[in-house]
């Protein structure tokens, strides 16, 4: 019994593992951009950062980037039109 | 000393510690923190009395237990004494369920919290879900490999939870970083004294679970209120430092109070400390959760009133603790701690064990009244006004999770849904394990 929970055991993480590598590889189409980038263009004022963390993502954590606007990501379609168009927007959640 | 005298003192002084480590498991969650530090923002010095009321009625709970386990010896002389007041519904619907439901989200929630933790404290580059897994399979491990590691464990991490709560706290006293915020004038008014209130008796829910970390015939009472008192002790001081260093609008508004108390304690130390109390915190009450609960299923399924497969296997709390693991594991992987739901279904988790506490206290009220063949000896007057008033505080403190809650439909929706899956589930159990004969053991020794 106990061999069968170690086998159990190693093939959920196992399980766990592959499914953080699919997420990383799926989510490499969306164009990102490194902290110091990101740093740059705050400070030239030239990105729109938008924190849509929910749930415990948000309540768990204490910072927050600067200058970042929180939003609702449950409720894309009232915050959408806010925000220009032409200026770069960046989303990040946890 | 020798090897075999040094074994056995370790072996007696685990007997003893591990009953009130799986009790305080829950009590010194950082869920349990964050409950503390907006309670201490709202309440300022007035918090001590709260805590003190809410830890007598607890108490109350706690003697109930210890008539129980009198008359019930065994962890599951609670499910005994519930089947014997009324009927074996309640004790699966409610008391079972409660932990179930704990068991799962509290426990995704936890480990949520506790990846965030170590991601933003200790290591940045480590993910945080990561994290949550690791802690996830080290627990499971600690679990599978018997009491003994799982009991271990616990102590463990009580003790670190515990002292490191300790070590801030006299920091705080001592003022050994900077010196706390000057406090206002006059009497600290008592801003929501029903919000308050519930909070409190809130924070000292779970010290049941030392039910199931006894020996067979053992009456983890005592154990139980040992743990209601260090913890209500410890977390008087720890308000009190909170509120004497974080501006009271401050803790009583965010998510993170007892992080923001740490750093104006120590700084950066402080932040630090308050880290590994997280860590070590959420390790103890998931420990509790998993071991606690799978010994349960295990023992009513021994019994009949749960599936035989709970039972299976060497130990027989393996089937149980990696059913458990299994379904926390599958809430983390679907990402539901980014769902504000999950805050909802702790919340229903907790009706379900104010629900719990209700039945306890009324069950032994019952049994003592009438006098049932077999029952706890009659109690005194004095002592069933004391059953009658803990059973009212959880009975209002039951109410006041919808009436105090901004969203109660949903709660309220959550609970029905919940209880109705719970109901349906039991019914059509006990009436299959009655064909069965399953159950004819446990319901002649109930009389």
């Amino acid at each position: 019994m106990r061999r069968m929970a170690a086998f159990i055991s190693g093939i959920a993480i196992c399980t766990a593992l592959l499914l953080t590598a699919v997420s990383l590889a799926v989510s490499a189409d969306v164009p990102k951009m490194t902290k110091d980038e990101l740093r740059t263009s705050i400070e030239k004022g030239d990105v729109i950062v938008l924190d849509v963390r929910s749930g415990r993502d948000w309540k768990s954590s204490e910072f927050m980037i600067h200058k970042a606007v929180r939003e609702d990501p449950g409720q894309v379609s009232s915050w959408a039109g806010k925000y220009a168009k032409d200026k770069t927007i960046v989303v990040y959640c946890a | 000393m020798g090897n075999d005298d040094v074994k056995g003192t370790v072996g007696r002084l685990m007997e003893h510690l591990f009953p009130i480590a799986a009790a305080m498991g829950l009590l010194v969650s950082p869920e349990g923190l964050i409950i503390l530090g907006n309670a201490a923002g709202r309440a300022g010095r007035g918090l001590f009395y709260v805590l003190m009321g809410a830890g007598l009625l607890h108490m109350t709970t706690a003697t109930a237990y210890q008539r129980i386990y009198a008359q019930y010896p065994g962890p599951i002389g609670e499910i005994r004494l519930i089947g014997k007041a009324w009927s074996l519904l309640p004790a699966l619907c409610v008391s079972a369920f409660a932990r179930l439901i704990a068991a799962v989200f509290a426990s995704t929630a936890l480990l949520a919290t506790a990846g965030y933790v170590f991601n933003e404290v200790f290591l940045y580059w480590f993910p945080n879900l990561g994290f949550s897994f690791c802690l996830l399979g080290l627990l499971l491990i600690l679990n599978l490999s018997g009491m003994r590691g799982a009991a271990t464990g616990q102590v463990l991490f009580i003790g670190l939870a515990l002292g490191g709560l300790l070590f801030l706290s006299v920091a705080g006293l001592l003022e050994w970083g900077s010196p706390p915020a000057p406090m206002p004038d006059g009497p600290t008014p008592m801003a929501d004294f029903p919000r308050t209130a519930l909070a409190c008796l809130l924070l000292l829910i779970g010290f049941d679970l030392a039910a199931y970390a006894v020996v067979e015939e053992g009456n983890p009472a005592r154990a139980m209120m040992v743990a209601v008192l260090l913890a209500g002790l410890t977390f008087s001081i720890w308000g009190w430092v909170s509120a004497a260093y974080v501006p009271a609008e401050r803790l009583s508004g965010t998510s993170i109070p007892h992080v923001r108390a740490a750093r104006a304690v120590l700084g950066e130390t402080g932040r630090i400390w308050m880290g590994m109390i997280a860590l070590a915190g959420t390790c103890a009450a998931v420990n509790a959760l998993l071991m606690a609960t799978a010994r349960m299923m295990a023992m009513m399924a021994d019994e009949g009133l749960l599936p035989p497969f709970l039972a299976k296997g060497k130990d027989e709390t393996t089937v149980g603790v990696l059913v458990l693991a299994a379904a926390v594991a599958a809430m983390l992987g679907s990402g539901m701690a980014g769902e504000p739901i999950l805050e909802v279904y702790m919340k229903a988790g907790l009706c379900f064990w104010l629900l719990h506490y209700s039945l306890i206290l009324a069950a032994v009220f019952k049994t003592s009244v009438q006098a049932l063949p077999g029952s706890p000896a009659q109690s005194g007057m004095g002592y069933r006004f004391l059953l009658f008033a803990g059973w009212a505080a959880m009975a209002l403190a039951f109410c006041g999770m919808f009436v105090l809650d901004p969203e109660w439909k949903l709660l309220l929706r959550t609970v029905v849904l919940l209880f109705a899956i719970a109901l349906l589930f039991g019914a059509f159990w006990v009436s299959f394990s009655r064909k069965k004969g399953w159950l004819k053991p446990f319901e002649q020794a109930l009389g």
